[in-house]
């Protein structure tokens, strides 16, 4: 009978009674510290056990939390006056807006042109026209447009200037002809008087005074028309010939202002209230976030219903809406910063996004340093463009804010 | 002697990282650990794990007791140990879910020297008392509307991790041929994290975030230990019996708690508890060794912990000190039976394997704590163990490395049942140190 004794396995087999172990104990140890590192990256959590955790929440919970809006009158945007385009013109407004006046005053400036030809130096200054292209319209087009050019009489800086920064301006130059406010390039000449003015130093022949000096840049001033415009100052020049040459004294955007001025109310339009860009209209946010306090936020929407409609104009009339609009956290020292913005679409602006999320849950954990939230325009470029937002009277319509918070944290 | 040196440094250095290491632990082990302080922590040598956690009755020159510190007597080597620990963990509900996780991780540290060969010891041991991690996730789908013109999906999970270590100096010594005893003095230290963690699949209009409970723990407890051990017995003067008890003292541990919401951009303490204190219970532990001949061990163990004793001005899983009055621990209780067998007995010219040491054991131990609040289900662990001590060329040193088949819990009650796969790698060390030279 054959005994096997399961021992004998382990014993050495080699005649000469040496071991012939295949491996070697370190290679064996090595192979399972490959093993052991390796399954130690296998796993597949689920949600077996979920229910012995009794005491916490498991799904993130959104409702609708508090949420009031009140029109606020304030300039906030830190705007240098130098935004683009430089707006110049007057608008008596039509239709929903009824009642409501905005009056803009360009300023521009134009640079010496060193580059003068012998000719040019020697001549006499023949003609001088102010060439200015026109980047946006905001009312009639219909009928022709005229601009009163004003002289600066003083130096003047476009820096810390706001919209509501006024700039006086000295004695009229010219007032130009008829302009097509559909057009897209204006030229208006200016007078005789003026040219012999300037006539030296436009051709530089008066070494220790310069045009730069002695030039200080005009105001645009609309003469008649019902529109505003926007000029834009890296495009605009004035065209000076002299000998038969011509040169271009070009604009700066630099040296560029807008004033403006909004006056009146438009007429009552129910349930609704203006935000239009540039002239200090703005949505001050009050939350209520008394319910999440301490509580993990994931995401916070708030939802602004918009009016776009009953502000599109017909006929000759243009009027361009609001399309973007931003969220800013105002700071103590009343310095804005941006949390979120959102476009226009199906009827609302919808702000999500995390660096709202993320102040709601500095908020809620008593973090915040912001002194209030606020909705203004954000068009990206100088404008008047107005929007409807609804008040609190419209129920159905009010703006709203969403939270997705996690209930409890146990 | 530089030789000496570097050893030495060698061995603080390993102390020194073991904490980091200890940090890298990850939260994926069984869901139970979110109970009380955590899974606890059962070891004493490798030797002990491979034969169901049993060896408070034995000595050894060669596996040092990290429980009992009576037995450091015993040593001739300075002895350093180590091991790697895997677990693989499948875990199921009623409903026939499952899931799996893996954790790997340094599972301890521990170095002995003898201060006077076979009569005077010193050890010290730095492992885990208590362990938490877990990781359980919900997905789930927010529905489109309010505002967000898609549905997103959700994924809420929740993790522990963390560990109570127990740092312990020991001394153990002999009173004559028969008795051992020894003390050792515990340093407890740790905390634990309980997160939620709740992400999103849409993240440019979710955020994900996170809250913490954090719970720092550390307090000085004792240890006592006792071995008596008769040998030469029966004809052959080959058989040995040995019994040890050791008591762990009750610590008070001060505890604080802080809740902290979020990570990198915003950061904040929800709250800081007052210090209070949490009392760790007195751990009592018997075990016999019986060595019929050279090559087989049997050993048995009986452990008992008072947790129902246990108190604290915090609340943990399945304990809530408003309720304090109530019964909401109970003790727990671990039995432990091993054998080991080595075909080559004390032959250390037999071949490579006849000379390794061949270990089975089972254990079964009763949870301390309820983890369904409404039932009186306390959680069980039963558990197979085997091993393989691999002998080195070095004389002292061997390789072990251990497995352990288990199953904890049940799928009754809303619970989950466990199953459990670990394996370890234990380097156990052991030289010649401090070694003092005649001169001639």
């Amino acid at each position: 009978m054959l005994k096997i004794n399961p021992l004998n396995m382990l014993k050495c087999s080699l005649p000469d009674g040496r071991c012939g172990r295949f491996f070697s104990p370190c290679q064996v140890l090595f192979f399972l510290m490959l093993l052991l590192f390796w399954l130690g990256g296998c796993d597949s959590p689920g949600d077996v056990g979920l229910t012995t955790i009794d005491d916490i929440a498991s799904a993130p919970n959104r409702v609708e939390a508090g949420l009031q809006t009140t029109a606020e009158a304030h300039l906030y945007r830190d705007v240098t006056g130098a935004a683009l385009p430089t707006l110049a013109g007057k608008v008596t407004e039509i239709g929903p807006l009824s009642g409501m006046q905005v009056e803009a005053y360009g300023y521009l400036d134009f640079l010496e042109n060193t580059d003068r030809t012998t000719k040019f130096k020697e001549g006499t200054v023949s003609d001088v026209t102010i060439v200015l292209k026109n980047a946006y319209t905001y009312g009639e087009v219909g009928t022709p447009v005229r601009f009163t050019v004003n002289a600066m009489n003083a130096e003047w800086s476009p820096a810390n200037a706001k919209y509501d920064s006024l700039l006086v301006a000295g004695a009229a130059v010219t007032t130009s002809g008829d302009l097509n406010a559909s057009a897209k390039t204006w030229e208006i000449a200016l007078p005789a008087a003026w040219r012999q003015t300037y006539d030296q130093l436009l051709r530089g022949a008066v070494s220790d005074n310069t045009f730069d000096k002695a030039f200080n840049g005009f105001q645009f001033k609309l003469a008649s028309g019902n529109a505003i415009f926007g000029f834009t100052p890296a495009d605009s020049y004035l065209r000076v010939v002299a000998g038969g040459d011509t040169l271009r004294f070009s604009s700066t955007s630099s040296k560029s202002h807008t004033f403006l001025k909004r006056t009146g109310k438009p007429i009552e339009v129910a349930g609704r209230n203006i935000l239009q860009d540039n002239t200090g209209d703005a949505i001050k946010l009050s939350l209520d976030l008394t319910k999440f306090q301490k509580l993990p936020v994931n995401a916070a929407l708030i939802r602004v219903p918009a009016d776009t409609l009953s502000l599109y104009a017909s006929g000759s009339f243009v009027r361009p809406i609001i399309r973007q609009l931003g969220i800013y956290r105002v700071s103590e020292t009343e310095t804005l910063a941006q949390l979120a913005s959102a476009k226009f679409k199906d009827g609302y602006f919808s702000f999500s996004d995390p660096r709202l999320t993320n102040e709601l849950q500095r908020m809620v954990i008593g973090k915040s340093t912001a002194k209030r939230l606020i909705v203004i325009p954000e068009v990206g470029a100088s404008s008047i463009n107005p929007v409807f937002w609804f008040t609190e009277t419209q129920a159905a319509l009010k703006p709203q804010l969403f939270v997705t918070y996690l209930p409890s944290n146990g | 002697m530089k030789n000496q040196m570097y050893k030495t440094l060698f061995v603080m250095g390993l102390f020194c990282i073991g904490p980091s290491l200890y940090a890298q632990v990850v939260s994926d082990g069984s869901i139970y650990s979110r109970y009380g302080l955590g899974e606890r922590h059962h070891f004493n040598n490798s030797r002990s794990a491979a034969m169901g956690g049993a060896g408070t009755g034995y000595s050894d020159a060669i596996y040092v007791s990290a429980t009992n510190p009576a037995t450091l007597g015993y040593q001739v080597l300075t002895r350093f140990t180590g091991g790697y620990r895997y677990q693989a963990n499948r875990f199921s509900d009623k409903a026939g879910n499952n899931s799996k996780l893996g954790v790997g991780g340094i599972d301890h540290f521990q170095f002995s020297f003898p201060l006077i060969d076979r009569k005077l010891g010193l050890g010290i041991s730095f492992m885990p008392y208590s362990r938490t991690g877990y990781r359980v996730q919900s997905t789930g789908k927010l529905p489109k509307g309010d505002g967000y013109a898609d549905s997103t999906l959700y994924v809420t999970s929740y993790e522990g991790r963390g560990n109570l270590q127990q740092f312990e100096v020991g001394l153990g010594g002999k009173l004559g041929k028969l008795i051992s005893v020894g003390g050792g003095l515990r340093f407890y230290t740790g905390q634990i994290d309980h997160i939620q963690r709740t992400s999103f699949s849409d993240v440019e209009n979710f955020t994900e975030r996170l809250s913490t409970s954090n719970t720092r723990l550390y307090g000085v407890g004792g240890n006592m230990g006792i071995h008596v051990e008769k040998t030469k017995l029966g004809k052959k003067k080959n058989q040995e019996i040995g019994f040890g008890a050791t008591v762990g003292l009750p610590a008070t541990l001060n505890t604080r708690r802080t809740r902290i919401l979020g990570e990198n951009e915003i950061v904040d303490t929800l709250s800081v508890s007052q210090q209070f204190d949490t009392k760790l219970p007195l751990t009592t532990t018997v075990g016999l060794a019986y060595r019929p001949n050279e090559n087989v061990l049997l050993v048995a163990d009986f452990l008992s912990e008072r947790w129902s004793k246990f108190s604290s001005g915090l609340s943990f899983g399945g304990y809530n000190p408003a309720m304090a009055t109530d019964k909401q621990f109970q003790d727990r209780t671990r039995i432990g039976i091993g054998a080991e067998y080595i075909p080559a007995g004390r032959n250390f010219r037999d071949n490579y394997f006849m000379r390794a040491a061949y270990r089975l054991g089972f254990y079964t131990e009763s949870g301390y704590f309820k983890p369904a609040a409404n039932q009186n289900y306390f959680l069980r662990t039963n558990a197979l163990t085997a091993g393989i001590s691999l002998p080195t060329r070095k004389i002292g040193t061997t390789l072990d490395v251990n497995m352990e088949f288990g199953t904890r819990g049940t799928t009754d009650f809303g619970l989950v049942r466990d199953l459990y796969f670990k394996m370890g790698l234990y380097l156990n060390f052991g030289e010649k140190w401090f070694q003092r030279f005649k001169i001639q």
